[in-house]
């Protein structure tokens, strides 16, 4: 009640600004709105069997460099696979030969999906699929696979064959 | 009594107070939290600046997560003004009644913000696996 009336409504309106300068954080720096979506871009289909831990919004890469993003993943129950819809940036046209593999950046780092240009002159075309796709790579299987060579090169190795 | 209604002289400009101020605080406090990650994990223990926006930014959907949180203070704060309102509004005027209205207050108002989380989060995450 010490206040005056004029202190009062500045305090007032730098708490406000305060809030709607936090909103602006939260919208622009952590929630990266804005920070691609609004660039024009092109859908281009993917059928993976394995999408192992990918996920809507991941970043599409070529040459380690961020062309587009991951803007759907759904399964398709006719041919048991996942089907990925990538958004590539309008500025990127790749060749119909494309491939298209899903990575790791880093040991533990976010899945993402690399796509590799191929060598055709046409380009592809807004809704076309990639022919050329490489999984997942799943760890539990890489152990399996490791363990069963290794059991393979062991001394027991016919019957282990058989 | 004066001639005062005192439903517009003390009980709304409070609670028009409260039902702004508290999606505000909301938004400053996430935003604290965030600078506060960024504090122990950039500059505390080394973390790359790029890497831990670029984590941020894949972690945090604007609409999943700041919509949402800003929706869901606004409501809590509609809620704990009304309780503090109504509480206040019917406490005794003695020392002993202001201080059992607060007690009743906080109880009440913790509560309600327990039970309309529980909602509101059913709600906004529904159909999200």
């Amino acid at each position: 009640m010490a206040m005056k009336r004029s202190t009062l409504d500045l305090w007032v309106g730098v708490f406000v600004a305060a809030g709607l300068a936090a909103l602006m954080f939260l919208a622009f720096k952590v929630g990266s709105m804005g920070a691609f979506d609004v660039a024009s871009s092109y859908t281009i289909k993917a059928d993976f069997e394995n999408v192992g831990g990918l996920k809507v919004r991941a970043p599409v890469k070529s040459a380690g460099v961020v062309v587009g993003r991951v803007s759907d993943i759904h399964f398709n129950p006719e041919t048991y696979e996942a089907e990925v819809m990538l958004n590539i940036d309008d500025r990127f046209k790749f060749p119909k030969d494309s491939s298209v593999a899903i990575m790791t950046s880093g040991l533990l780092g976010e899945q993402y999906v690399a796509l590799e240009a191929g060598g055709d002159d046409k380009m592809l075309v807004p809704g076309e699929s990639l022919k050329i796709t490489q999984s997942a790579v799943v760890l539990e299987n890489l152990i399996g696979q490791f363990l069963y060579n290794k059991g393979d090169g062991g001394g027991e190795s016919d019957k282990a064959a058989k | 009594m004066m001639a005062l209604n005192p439903i517009a002289r003390v009980i709304a400009p409070r609670f028009w107070g409260a039902v702004i101020s508290m999606p505000m605080l909301a938004a400053m406090f996430s935003a604290m939290g965030v600078f506060g990650g960024y504090l122990v994990g950039v500059v505390l223990l080394g973390v790359d600046e790029g890497a831990f926006w670029s984590q941020m930014q894949a972690a945090v959907d604007f609409r999943d997560d700041i919509v949402n949180g800003i929706i869901k203070s606004a409501v809590f704060g509609v809620a704990i003004t009304l309780i503090a309102l109504f509480e206040g509004y019917d406490a005794p005027p003695t020392a002993e009644g202001v201080s059992r209205a607060t007690t009743r207050t906080v109880v009440t108002s913790s509560l309600a913000i327990l039970a309309l989380d529980f909602v509101l989060t059913s709600f906004m995450f529904r159909g999200v696996g």
